[in-house]
């Protein structure tokens, strides 16, 4: 989707923001909570999801737990202190973009 | 009670992985949990579904790279962390006070090529048997003390990539004997000035030290965070 284009350089910041949110998460749960949120209207694709989250863990933004479920592994990302760190400064550069955007969309007319 | 992927399924996921070229365990606990779940949401709606029929769905999302991309990536990921680690080892190295250290090292380095007088009196035996080592630690001590290959039975990325990293070093060591034939095509004999001598014996002993921290700083930190992250194939 065309869309999603929009998304893409921002899927740093929503798996970062979902996880300080959720505490520890796994990759498919990701992808759910995600379309969740957004009603379908946003997805996530496996391609895309999996390098963005090695990126980050090993950036150390993010750290690994394996825990036993259903006959399987499962690896859970959570965030670091520096994680934790990242999230608020990307948040707030997420903000100002959202404004200046918004700025530039809608001028107001003198 | 919903269906969920059976242990005989779940094993036919890991081959499903290794079919589709992810040979490395750290990869494939991830792939097979996310396949596994994709599957067990779409028996939530269908139960009736076939076990293929629902890995046929899920796989498809994966794009038509499949796994490759992934793969790819987390490779490069990792050659990025372990330079990281790499930066982080030298940069505290090279802080207060044990920059002093690196002065001093410096300044004995360059003392022994004054009294010396021919450079490669000290030069040749000192990165000949440095290559030497290196060839016995690739080889010899870090199988042993890594285990790298297989660990009870599985490959793990994490690791295997580190043993790539490695043999690197025996190359960067290259770079002073070809220092040589620099100075051979500039004919010089030897180093002769003080600040020459000094920024010779000050790379030495960068060099050195940079190899000490990509032989046992990054190996002694990737094994922690394998500890971590696996603690029951605990190296």
């Amino acid at each position: 989707m065309q869309k999603n284009q929009l998304y893409k350089g921002s899927l740093s910041t929503i798996v970062l923001k979902l996880l300080n949110d959720k505490g520890k998460m796994y990759g498919y749960q990701i992808t759910r909570e995600v379309e969740k949120i957004t009603a379908g209207q946003l997805k996530i694709t496996e391609g895309a999801l999996y390098p963005t989250l090695h990126k980050l863990e090993a950036k150390g933004l993010l750290s690994v737990e394996i825990k036993k479920v259903n006959n399987r592994s499962r690896k859970y990302y959570f965030l670091t202190e520096n994680g934790k760190k990242e999230t608020v400064n990307l948040l707030n550069e997420m903000k100002a973009f959202i404004q200046n955007m918004d700025v530039l969309l809608n001028p107001k007319l003198a | 009670m919903n269906r969920t992927v059976s242990k005989k399924e779940t094993q036919y996921l890991f081959e499903f992985c290794r079919r589709h070229y992810v040979y490395h365990y750290d990869l494939q606990v991830e792939l097979v949990d996310h396949l596994a779940s994709a599957i067990e949401k779409q028996w939530e709606i269908d139960s009736e579904l076939t076990f293929e029929n629902a890995l046929l769905n899920s796989f498809r999302k994966f794009g038509i790279h499949g796994f490759s991309k992934i793969k790819e990536q987390k490779q490069k990921e990792l050659r990025k962390k372990y330079n990281r680690l790499l930066w982080k080892y030298l940069l505290e190295f090279f802080g207060w006070p044990k920059i002093v250290m690196t002065f001093a090292f410096t300044i004995v380095l360059a003392t022994l090529f004054k009294i010396v007088g021919n450079d490669l009196w000290i030069l040749v035996p000192y990165f000949g048997s440095m290559t030497i080592f290196l060839f016995y630690y690739y080889y010899r001590i870090f199988p042993s003390k890594f285990k790298v290959s297989k660990v009870k039975g599985k490959k793990f990325m994490l690791l295997d990539r580190l043993k790539d990293t490695q043999f690197m070093i025996i190359f960067f060591t290259q770079i002073p004997f070809q220092a040589f034939h620099f100075w051979n095509i500039l004919k010089l004999s030897s180093i002769q000035n003080t600040a020459g001598i000094l920024t010779v014996s000050l790379l030495i002993v960068v060099i050195t030290i940079g190899i000490y921290g990509e032989l046992f700083y990054v190996p002694q930190k990737i094994k922690e965070h394998f500890r971590e992250q696996f603690p029951e194939f605990a190296l």
